[in-house]
């Protein structure tokens, strides 16, 4: 028998509203439509009635989880145009905040899959860890959400204890190295409920645009730090995790290894840091033109577009986000899949639905 | 990127330019068709598409493409508000193309747009083209 289940749009996982309509054969689902926009606030167009520094403010509230990655590819985006380059201080920080973003996002993540699995000892295990992180992010930044450490030119505040972001960093990669991929690759419960569920393969991540972790999950080596490396990351000693199954599984995987990596890279940038000058510019004149910038997200890809006529306000930025390149493909994810594993598979590519409406 | 086997695929003659953040190139008839055709045939990948207006009544588009790494930023100009859809060579396209659709109401040849990121109208260009506002709306 056919039927069609609308969801929505609260979300059957995750605080966030969307729609999804599944049309079903039994417990299967044959087809999977989306509906996005219930979150839409135009920040594209507000981003034209702001200057240049108001407009960071605003890029920071795209995102609720990866704001520092908006501010900093926006940043990244008005130095291109401006032709300048932070400090290398600057560049440091950047770097151990983008990475300390990523493990709180991941984790975050990590938590909320095993709420969904219906394994709530392992949540309290993420939930725990992720305090650690938004800890050492209170600590550097003052914030425990939108951190505003990033200005034109450098970052708003100095690392001052570079110790105990590097004792806390060390406390949650052996958390993550002997509690979390142990369980998150051995267990049965959760190999049971991933493995084989929801592939998305090489050529069908390429076509659709995938990107992050639900890219290189199937196969697609790609990752912004390596490929085309920003900042400092040119000097970090790092592996990029790939996985070819495709399936939530290897999503789980490859975000279990990049928290690993994203804890050797703190500790690695922590014992390079620099000292010197780290401040940002706190008046911006643009020139006219245009520019572009992108960075390894914790989702993936982050894009910034940016054009200037000359005048305090931009006359165009273009936002692209992972999730909205991602989303997608969560409808060929579900394609056959039971009914069940639905809001398991549409969570394993980590969806933001703030980011992906702005 | 063979730039020169690039531009004898796309037909053009308008000059690549380098810079700190890719190669960019504006052609005004640009033939999308052809430019993704090439480009999906040189495993390059869809970034997304950034609609511009013009300030004559029209938009220019630009493709950002990633080319093994590379980022690469064509540029072409709508014609009377239209321009050919990609999305059936690069499925990457389709939520982009809607979205710009929404929000400039540029029209994809070849297509279907159903309002995708507007929940809140069923017009399409609401948000983006100050043009489109009533009113009503602007309160």
């Amino acid at each position: 028998m056919s039927y069609t289940i609308p969801i929505g749009p609260y979300h059957p996982a995750l605080e966030e509203p969307y729609k999804l309509e599944l049309e079903c054969e039994g417990e299967r689902v044959r087809a999977a439509h989306l509906q996005i926009g219930f979150n839409f606030r135009a920040i594209e167009l507000l981003a034209q009635s702001r200057n240049v520094i108001q407009n960071i403010a605003l890029f920071e509230r795209v995102c609720g989880i990866c704001s520092n990655v908006h501010t900093l590819t926006y940043c990244l985006a008005v130095e291109n145009l401006l032709g300048i380059e932070p400090p290398l201080r600057a560049q440091y920080i950047r770097v151990i905040v983008a990475e300390l973003e990523r493990l709180h996002s991941h984790i975050l993540w990590a938590g909320a899959a095993a709420h969904i699995l219906g394994f709530q000892t392992l949540f309290m295990t993420c939930f725990r860890l992720r305090e650690i992180v938004m800890d050492l992010l209170e600590s550097i930044s003052g914030n425990r959400v939108n951190y505003a450490m990033n200005a034109v030119g450098g970052v708003n505040r100095d690392l001052t204890d570079p110790r105990t972001v590097q004792e806390g960093v060390h406390q949650i990669r052996r958390a993550v190295e002997e509690q979390l991929i142990p369980v998150f690759t051995t267990d049965p419960t959760v190999r049971a409920r991933c493995a084989g569920v929801g592939v998305l393969t090489k050529e069908e991540a390429l076509a659709w645009g995938a990107v992050g972790p639900t890219a290189r999950a199937s196969g697609v080596a790609q990752d912004l730090r390596q490929a085309q490396p920003y900042l400092i990351y040119d000097r970090l000693d790092f592996s990029v995790p790939v996985q070819e199954s495709g399936d939530v599984l290897a999503r789980i995987i490859v975000r279990a290894l990049e928290m690993v990596e994203s804890c050797l890279m703190i500790e690695q940038a922590l014992d390079q840091l620099p000292s010197g000058e780290w401040r940002g510019q706190l008046f911006v004149e643009l020139p006219p033109g245009e520019a572009v910038a992108r960075i390894e997200a914790p989702r993936g890809e982050v894009f910034y577009y940016l054009a200037s006529d000359g005048g305090e306000k931009p006359v165009r930025v273009k936002v692209r986000t992972p999730s909205f390149v991602n989303m997608p493909t969560v409808r060929l994810m579900l394609k056959d899949a039971t009914l069940a594993d639905a809001p398991l598979i549409q969570a394993s590519i980590d969806p933001c639905y703030s980011c992906t409406d702005r | 990127m063979n730039l020169e086997e690039l531009r004898q695929a796309l037909q053009t003659q308008s000059p690549f330019i380098e810079k700190k953040d890719g190669v960019w190139c504006h052609v005004p008839a640009l033939d999308v068709h052809r430019m993704a055709q090439a480009l999906v045939e040189r495993e390059a990948r869809l970034i997304t598409i950034t609609a511009r207006p013009d300030g004559e009544g029209e938009c220019r588009l630009i493709y950002h493409w990633d080319c093994e790494g590379e980022m690469l930023h064509l540029s072409t100009l709508t014609q009377a508000g239209k321009v050919d859809s990609i999305a059936a060579l690069c499925p990457a396209a389709d939520w982009i193309e809607r979205e710009i659709h929404d929000l400039y109401a540029i029209l994809f040849n070849g297509r279907e747009t159903s309002p995708l990121v507007l929940r809140a109208t069923d017009r399409s260009g609401l948000f983006l083209s100050n043009g489109n506002l009533s009113q009503e709306d602007k309160r």
